[in-house]
């Protein structure tokens, strides 16, 4: 299983939704991180700790992006996806992910 | 033939030109004000719209002195009125030759920064430093100001604040940022570090965090309208304040850019369409709305979650208030442990020129 810790893999302080939000984007982490990882690995863990917060936009983008864009369906994402966090504040955005995952319908087309 | 040819084409070119440099003085004189202006703005138009003491020094020079009290909560029309005016005076190309802060005998953390904004976006725009003299100023004025990285922005020199003096509130080094900026990210951290050194002792960084970015995020998503003429450069302001015999932690985010209200997208089929229709529908009401859970302006699905995180801050403590000021509007949150959650709306007659959020939390 592979694991992609945030903070040190991506960025302490991830923010916004697309590229012209910033390098440190929802959009870029889903394209360049997570789904690479998911597509070559059988399961990956996500370490969500350590960073300065989440705004909804990064999450919804990161996360729901997987099942709006059409790579992974969300039953597929239960099998394959683990959130992981060891400090009690951050399992409120654990509860986030899976909201937006579960939220999250495939565009047309897709 | 082939002159007279050349000749209209040039004299169409020229007029052309005449028409096209009018529109722009227009666009940028205009603005995102509530109202629209004469294309050149005439020191009497500018008084008279802005109630403001504005005194001429020369065609294109001006002096303008700034109320007693600046402050949105006690004195919202007067504030709002003088940095209307001086924007104004900065979008039509006016020298101000002093902005006089004699008479100011409180400023509260909010005005502090929607000042800093101006000012600064005036140094930007006029390519020059705003000139002002402290020699007048009351002394906690100008210790709060200096906090907050005035006299850099109006060229003054420092001062030297006596150790001896008491300190009921002080104000952070505000910092600018622009949708250019690639990592704005690290701003709102390192101003949660200068919050932590002030108040010596961490704070909610998550919730803060997810307010800053989502705020951050709104600005660079739907704030400013796509004009190549603006300056504005898709800006933001940020800043705190502390008062440490109340523990009143303040922060605030301030952009010029359109408001919520001129940025929220109408539900069709819905009663919203009809009050927008006849004009019933109020500003403060629509930022209300923006702030439902999937509401966006930008007609996606996935869009229309961030603005909720904005509560979230100050929900994370015993006491806390969300205010937004938008176009005409303001929305407020007050959160207690005790009595839960109360929310005021109130629309005032003049803009706040942009969208001003401010978190209030007792640490």
């Amino acid at each position: 299983m592979k694991t992609i810790k945030i903070a040190t893999d991506f960025s302490e302080t991830p923010l916004g939704r697309y590229p012209t939000d910033g390098d440190f984007n929802g959009t870029r982490f889903r394209e360049e991180f997570l789904l690479p990882a998911l597509t070559t690995e059988g399961k990956v863990a996500v370490d969500i700790d350590d960073v300065e917060g989440y705004g909804s936009s990064f999450l919804d983008e990161a996360f729901g992006g997987l099942v709006r864009k059409g790579h992974f369906t969300v039953g597929a994402l239960k099998n394959k996806l683990d959130i992981q966090y060891h400090r009690p504040e951050f399992k409120m955005y654990r509860d986030l992910v899976w909201k937006y995952i579960d939220e999250a319908r495939p565009e047309k087309g897709k | 033939m082939i002159w007279s040819v050349r000749h209209r084409g040039n004299r169409w070119r020229r007029n052309h030109d005449k028409r096209w440099n009018l529109r722009q003085d227009r666009r940028k004189f205009i603005g995102s004000s509530g109202f629209a202006a004469p294309k050149i703005p005439h020191l009497a138009w500018l008084a008279r719209h802005t109630n403001c003491d504005i005194k001429k020094i020369d065609d294109k020079t001006v002096e303008l002195s700034l109320p007693d009290h600046l402050d949105f909560e006690e004195n919202y029309a007067d504030t709002v009125d003088h940095f209307a005016a001086l924007r104004k005076a900065a979008n039509a190309g006016y020298r101000i030759k002093e902005l006089v802060f004699d008479n100011i005998r409180f400023v509260s953390p909010a005005a502090a920064l929607v000042l800093a904004s101006e000012v600064d976006r005036w140094n930007q725009r006029i390519g020059g430093k705003l000139k002002s003299y402290d020699h007048k100023w009351d002394n906690d004025i100008k210790r709060l100001l200096c906090g907050m990285g005035f006299f850099e922005l109006l060229n003054i020199k420092r001062p030297t604040i006596p150790a001896d003096h008491e300190i009921s509130l002080t104000f952070l080094n505000f910092i600018r940022g622009t949708s250019a900026v690639r990592d704005s990210g690290k701003l709102a951290r390192q101003l949660r570090m200068n919050i932590e050194a002030l108040v010596g002792a961490e704070i909610q960084r998550h919730f803060l965090f997810e307010g800053l970015s989502e705020a951050i995020t709104n600005v660079g998503q739907h704030a400013y309208p796509l004009d190549p003429f603006d300056i504005s450069k898709k800006q933001w302001w940020l800043s705190a304040s502390y008062k440490p015999v109340d523990q009143e932690l303040v922060v605030m985010f301030y952009d010029q850019g359109r408001g919520i209200p001129n940025t929220l997208p109408m539900k069709w089929a819905s009663f919203e369409l009809v009050k927008r229709l006849f004009s019933s529908w109020t500003d403060s009401q629509k930022i209300e709305a923006a702030m439902e859970y999937g509401r966006t302006a930008t007609k996606r699905s996935e869009r229309g979650k961030g603005l909720q995180n904005l509560i979230e801050f100050a929900k994370a403590h015993d006491e806390g208030k969300l205010s937004i000021y938008s176009h005409f509007g303001l929305y407020r949150v007050i959160w207690s442990k005790k009595s839960g959650t109360k929310t005021l709306l109130r629309d005032h007659e003049h803009s706040i020129g942009g969208t001003l959020i401010e978190w209030s939390v007792k640490l």
